[in-house]
């Protein structure tokens, strides 16, 4: 890989180096970093603006015609697009200078996604923003700093730049964007109280004098929450329907020693003192 | 003048061809054509009359209350149901409407009506479900029945709770109505070193291999594990959702890296020169196309990249294993300020610079 070289050449060699490095680090972008504007040609032949956008600008790199994921994200950006459409965000779509223009308009067009595309010559820009994959979606804010990248996902990558735009303009705070970003796993077991739905069927149940149902319900309302004081009022108040005033005062005895304050069982005690 | 026809020999032998034909058509088309599709399978078990001896039984059909869904309380002559759809259900199972109501992505099937998944009086299957998992849902979502037929399988759609090990089917903040991002609840299970694939290959412990690595590739960072793998079946190994050599050496083509080029650029391993396709350069002399791009002995990705996770940049491997004895062949990877360097066991320390003149 190396050669062996002249003085000269060496110090040549070394200052170009230097020069290049030095330009690297001044172009190459990062999170934070400011992105000089520019303007760029576009897919349709003109010129356009890189950043324009008052409240900031949306540039998506996109995929080439050919990328497998490429009519899958262009969908999913079209979809966002429509989402986040009374936003007062800037979408401008980026393609690589080595790709041929009717493929991606035609892929545009199918997809739906409707925004001015600029032809980045080289790859210049991409690299400086130190894109690795397309599509990639980076969020520039009225002042030119890079504030969010976006790569494509799979799975809700409409999600992730719906957050961010919105993060962006100031619409939710950083907590808002982090449940966004990283939501809580949900089984669909999580959901509800087997005791809170037995109690509900109980009381049903009582209602309609149904009462060895109901005095199951209520029993299996205790198994599923022993420490929930409604369900020991509920099985009290079957007892004292069943006629059974001792059990019942119990039960009612449980629930209040569970909630003092369990007006079910407060009645339902009295009642059965009245009716002895 | 009245036109008359007769049958003459000729036009009856054609006619009772044509009416032959006719009739064949006709038992051909009631033959073929699907009786019922998965929507009239729905309807028909939306009928959902009560299981003989079912194994599971709904509470209130258990203890005789049809008076809290139907008109009277009646078990022989119960009459409709007060209020068909959710509402209904949401009136005991208070916890599935906030579910559904906070849910960003919701489910068509259950937004319609609890009963196209569950029989309200009883079943046998668990949660009082119309079928065993997976046909339930296979039944509507045509397309993950073909992937389950795959040459490779995933266990997690195959055993357990099958398709809830990894969707909510009401509602979830989640795309594809999973219950969480992909690598979630991929390490639910793929946090073990006891894992294997279908032919007995121990798995890598995922969960550790990211938990000790400083740089993770991006999908990992992303918790997109669906980024690469389809995890309904595949025809590709490790159940990757497109084409990926699975040996050290591969011959070179953009379809035989499919998968990576989904999203990376082929260039990167296309040019042989470039200056911003790579930095794996030395100067413009691309060495991705030096190592990858050749016609037989090509080497993979697999043979430098660490393909989830590494402690070192870019993913490079400390080793990676090479023949079928076990043995690790050592990288010795450094990087550098403009590049690197890499000492070997395949040739001496080489070292290069993207910084490099040409």
């Amino acid at each position: 890989m190396r050669h062996t070289s002249s003085p000269l050449r060496v110090i040549l060699s070394a200052w170009l180096l230097l020069g290049v490095s030095l330009a690297s680090a001044q172009s190459r972008s990062a999170l934070g970093a400011t992105v000089k504007p520019r303007t760029l040609p576009t897919l349709g032949g003109g010129k356009a603006a890189l950043l324009q956008g008052d409240k900031g600008d949306l540039v998506a790199f996109l995929p080439p015609a050919s990328h497998r994921n490429g009519p899958g994200a262009l969908v999913e950006l079209a979809r966002c697009q429509k989402r986040l459409a009374r936003k007062p965000l800037r979408w401008v779509g980026v393609v690589s200078g080595r790709e041929e223009a009717p493929p991606i308009q035609a892929a545009l067009s199918k997809a739906g996604l409707k925004l001015p595309v600029l032809v980045d010559e080289g790859d210049r820009l991409f690299a400086e923003l130190s894109g690795r994959v397309r599509p990639t979606v980076f969020f520039v804010d009225s002042k030119h700093v890079l504030r969010a990248v976006v790569p494509f996902h799979k799975v809700n990558f409409c999600v992730l730049i719906e957050a961010h735009a919105r993060f962006l303009l100031g619409e939710i705070d950083e907590a808002e964007l982090q449940r966004a970003l990283h939501p809580v796993v949900k089984r669909p077991t999580q959901a509800g109280s087997p005791a809170t739905r037995m109690i509900k069927l109980g009381r049903m149940l009582l209602k309609a004098k149904k009462l060895d149902g109901a005095a199951k319900a209520a029993r299996r309302a205790i198994d599923a929450d022993p420490k929930l004081a409604a369900a020991h009022a509920l099985l009290g108040s079957v007892l004292a329907a069943q006629g059974h005033c001792r059990k019942a005062t119990a039960a009612f005895d449980r629930a209040l020693a569970l909630d003092a304050a369990n007006a079910e069982a407060k009645d339902g005690k009295k009642g059965c003192r009245s009716h002895k | 003048m009245r036109r008359s026809f007769s049958l003459t020999p000729r036009h009856t032998s054609r006619s009772l061809v044509a009416a032959l034909g006719l009739v064949g058509l006709v038992g051909l088309c009631l033959t073929v054509a699907p009786v019922t599709n998965a929507k009239q399978r729905t309807a028909q078990r939306s009928l959902l009359a009560p299981v003989k001896g079912a194994k599971f039984v709904h509470a209130p059909f258990e203890m005789g209350a049809c008076g809290a869904c139907h008109e009277r309380d009646d078990a022989k002559h119960p009459g409709k149901v007060q209020n068909p759809g959710d509402e209904l259900c949401y009136s005991c199972h208070e916890g599935m409407k906030g579910m559904m109501d906070g849910g960003r992505f919701k489910h068509a099937a259950a937004v319609d009506a609890c009963t196209n998944c569950h029989n309200p009086h009883g079943s046998n299957q668990a949660k009082l479900l119309t079928a065993a998992l997976p046909g339930l849902c296979t039944d509507c979502h045509e397309e993950i029945k073909e992937d389950l037929t795959k040459k490779v399988t995933h266990a997690a759609v195959t055993q357990g709770g099958a398709c809830v090990n990894c969707h909510n089917p009401h509602a979830t903040d989640v795309e594809k109505l999973l219950a969480g991002l992909p690598y979630d609840l991929c390490m639910g299970c793929h946090d073990t070193d006891d894992l294997k694939d279908p032919s007995g290959k121990p798995l890598q412990n995922i969960k550790k291999l990211v938990a000790e690595s400083q740089h993770l590739h991006s999908p990992v960072e992303d918790k997109d594990c669906s980024a690469c793998h389809q995890a309904h079946g595949s025809d590709n190994f490790r159940l990757l959702v497109e084409a990926y050599p699975a040996p050290f050496y591969a011959p070179f083509s953009e379809e035989t890296y499919a998968l990576c080029f989904g999203c990376h650029d082929a260039s990167l391993a296309t040019e042989k020169k470039t200056t911003t396709a790579t930095r794996f350069r030395d100067g413009d002399r691309n060495l991705h196309y030096l190592h990858v791009n050749k016609r037989q002995r090509g080497r993979t990705c697999r043979a430098c990249h660490e393909v989830h996770a590494a402690p070192q940049p870019f993913q490079i491997r400390d080793g990676v294993p090479f023949g079928s004895r076990g043995w690790v062949l050592k990288l010795h990877y450094e990087k550098s300020k403009t590049g690197g360097s890499c000492a070997k066991t395949c040739h001496a320390k080489k070292t290069y610079s993207y910084a490099a003149s040409k």
